[in-house]
């Protein structure tokens, strides 16, 4: 019999709870973090892409603050800053003089080699009038709401119709791919005895060598062979190695006729949400400084979510289209975010894909063979280099645009 | 029902628990009377249309039946109010002043309800039902709702709840207290995927043929199996305006089962989560509620999957469209007095 002392417990949680929702009592810490775990449970984002996202920020600001304040040029905006993204070095902002151009130095001083990425102008909700501010370092501890920046408008930088990545002109360098289980860890079993983590291994490496023959990423493998890696360790794996891209691979297993072909992406259900949840969780707050970095973080998370989930539609789609013309029972299950620790937990954009199931013992005889295996990992690769053709700026049709606009700025 | 007035003073108290769905509406009352409704509002669209419908707006299914003479609505989303959308708050606060009305509530009455909502809703999405909601009542709370349902089966202990809706599919593990973030999810593999998946299924198979997703809703709520089914499923859908026999059997397991991975994935977790030394029990104490629990064979199937790992009892509420509303009526009759007035709208 439960207790009357317990139910009472309960009910009062829910009071509590709804206290909180009404504003009218203490955030329960629990439930804030459920509600904001998009915003605040993850690691931060990788340093470089933080420093760049708070450099273009307040670049762009501290750009419309003179423009506002000395007669800019009209096409002042199209050329807003030069932007280093080598991956570990921090970067300052150096004023140049009353020009509307700033550029980025390495923190030692050295010039930065022109990467030939640029930024483009920040949305128009971000270029808001910054008065009473006589520099930088006025701007970087001027409260939020004087500089008129609402906690909402990273959203806009979101919406702005162009992909955050190629706002900032990332690039991808690093890919790591992550065979999933391993060691005691079998993952899945097959009817027929196969191994989801031997299956994975396999796959990865094909898709390593494969992705390696292109010449411009260096490609690692969260393990080379039959050990157990915890997850927090291949996360800390990836994010020491500043991993760009990060791929799990993993074997869906369900009795079933089809084989389920599915990918998941780290990210909250929908930005909307996060938005909503930004509007009405800070309308009424004041923010200094410290709450700036959270917006920062926030378009860190932003950035994240949506590549990853660019990513994991062009790995699926790619998988699954051309998967089906060799198996007719397989199954799109599509794209779908989850709270995957090996997603969650790290810096950069991350899948995780099924990429095949141990559904019956006709796939899994399929599965053991080479053949098979390096049909999936070219498939792989192809969702990944048509994601990283349309989306980076390693994209060849980016970099032309950039090199077009360099010259136009020069 | 009206809205609401300013009136310090009422003539008697009802409690009511609601669960506002994406697909349909229920609402249980503390008079006894229960009733549910289809998620849809309609308002004519002119002064024509009101004059032939005779109604200023139209819910359920008879707002469905007259969509084209309607601005038809289905206000919620995965669950909750779509974002940033005042039709669809203006329609949720429809939809509950119908509701109320459903089970007799008066104005004149001091209503208390408890509203259940996803298991993962963000704080906005629980302002935005308030919102809605709070026109018509004095007090209300919010719970998720497969704790609700939960709540409502005395299922208090060692038990884990899967409301599997049309927008979410909602767990709740239960171990004896109020549950955390980490006792509960919520994920979207849920009736309207099967919908979509069952929609695009029979767009390949069938590309000359005529419907929309409305009348693939129906199939699958009448037809909608997983594992084996006898016989074969047939539905009459019109190809170039005549009504022909379209064979669908295989393409609606195909649709139900696609959930399934998800929904078994996720309790295993919550399974795995749990102290190791009662795992054993939770195993035993599965339970269904919500309109996909009702798809045919999917209590046997979860059952059938996560046997691989052990032995384990999926069963399925005993009225599955209204556990989350008989939950939440329960929650609040339980509601201490107290609790009621410190949550009472500011005038």
């Amino acid at each position: 019999m439960f207790k009357r002392s317990k139910k009472r417990d309960i009910l009062d949680g829910i009071y509590q709870e709804n206290l909180w929702v009404a504003g009218k009592g203490e955030a329960r810490k629990k439930v804030d973090q459920a509600s904001t775990g998009a915003l605040e449970k993850r690691t931060l984002h990788p340093l470089s892409l933080l420093s760049a996202a708070s450099i273009i920020l307040l670049t762009g600001i501290f750009t419309y603050w003179l423009g506002s304040t000395s007669k800019a040029p009209a096409n002042s905006s199209t050329n807003v800053a030069k932007q280093q993204t080598s991956g570990t070095s921090s970067a300052k902002l150096v004023q140049a003089g009353s020009k509307l151009e700033a550029e980025l130095v390495s923190i030692d001083g050295q010039k930065s080699a022109d990467s030939g990425i640029y930024s483009t102008s920040l949305p128009k909700t971000l270029q808001k009038k910054s008065h009473e501010v006589d520099n930088l370092e006025d701007l970087a501890i001027a409260k939020l709401e004087d500089i008129d920046v609402d906690p909402a408008n990273y959203q806009a930088l979101a919406e702005s119709g162009v992909p955050l990545a190629q706002l900032f002109g990332l690039s991808v360098r690093t890919i790591v791919i992550d065979p999933g289980h391993g060691g005691k860890d079998p993952g899945a079993v097959g009817k027929l005895g196969i191994y989801e983590k031997d299956i994975a291994l396999e796959i990865a490496k094909s898709l390593r060598d494969r992705l390696a023959k292109h010449g411009k990423y260096e490609v690692l493998l969260t393990r080379e062979s039959d050990e157990t890696i915890s997850l927090n360790d291949r996360v800390e794996f990836a994010n020491a190695y500043n991993v760009d891209l990060f791929i799990s691979i993993h074997i869906n297993y369900f009795p079933s006729r089809q084989s389920f072909i599915e990918t998941f992406y780290f990210g909250p259900t929908n930005d909307s949400k996060v938005a909503d949840l930004a509007k009405l969780e800070n309308a009424d707050s004041h923010y200094e400084y410290g709450e700036f970095k959270d917006i920062i973080q926030k378009i860190g998370d932003t950035l994240k979510f949506q590549e990853s989930r660019q990513l994991a539609h062009s790995v699926q789609s790619n998988l699954y289209g051309r998967m089906k013309k060799i198996n007719k029972h397989a199954s799109d299950h599509g794209i779908k975010s989850a709270p995957f620790v090996v997603l969650l937990g790290l810096d950069a954009p991350s899948i995780l894909t099924e990429v095949s199931c141990f559904c019956n013992p006709a796939e899994e005889k399929r599965l053991k063979t080479a053949k098979y295996r390096e049909n999936i990992a070219t498939y792989l690769e192809q969702g990944i280099v048509s994601y990283l053709n349309k989306n980076t700026s390693l994209g060849g049709k980016r970099n032309g645009e950039k090199e077009k606009l360099a010259k136009a700025q020069q | 029902m009206a809205k609401k007035k300013s009136s310090p003073k009422r003539s008697s108290k009802m409690r009511v628990g609601i669960d506002l769905g994406t697909s349909r509406s229920a609402v249980s009352a503390s008079n006894g009377a229960r009733d549910y409704v289809a998620s849809y509002v309609g308002w004519p669209k002119d002064f024509i249309s009101e004059k032939v419908l005779g109604k200023p707006v139209l819910f359920g299914k008879e707002a469905l039946d007259n969509r084209l003479s309607l601005e038809l609505v289905r206000p919620l989303e995965h669950g909750v109010i779509k974002e940033g959308i005042s039709r669809d708050e203006e329609a949720v606060q429809e939809l509950v002043g119908h509701l109320l009305e459903l089970v007799g509530a008066l104005e004149s009455q001091e209503i208390y309800a408890v509203v259940g909502v996803p298991a993962e809703s963000l704080r906005a999405n629980k302002l935005a039902i308030k919102r809605a909601v709070q026109d018509y009542v004095d007090s209300l709370m919010v719970v998720s709702e497969p704790f609700a349902a939960a709540y409502g089966r005395g299922l208090l202990n060692n038990a884990i709840v899967i409301d599997i809706g049309a927008g979410t599919s909602d767990f709740c593990i239960m171990h004896g207290a109020m549950p955390t973030e980490d006792d509960q999810r919520t994920i979207q593999s849920a009736g309207d995927y099967i919908d979509q998946q069952l929609f695009s299924m029979m767009k390949d198979k069938y590309p000359e043929s005529d419907f929309n997703m409305n009348m693939v809703r129906n199939f699958k709520e009448a037809h909608s199996y997983v594992g084996n089914v006898k016989g074969k499923i047939e539905v009459e859908v019109p190809v170039a305006g005549r009504m022909m026999i379209h064979d669908i059997t295989e393409e609606m397991g195909r649709a139900c089962e696609s959930v399934l991975p998800a929904i078994v994935e996720n309790t295993m977790e919550l399974i795995a989560k749990f102290d190791p030394e009662y795992q054993e029990i939770v195993r035993e104490n599965i339970v269904l509620a919500g309109g996909g629990s009702q798809i045919r064979g999917m209590a046997k199937y979860i059952e059938s999957a996560l046997s691989e790992d052990g032995a384990c009892k999926v069963s399925i509420v005993d009225d599955p469209v209204y556990a989350s509303a008989d939950g939440a009526l329960a929650l609040a009759q339980d509601m201490p007095e107290e609790y009621w007035e410190d949550l009472l709208k500011e005038e």
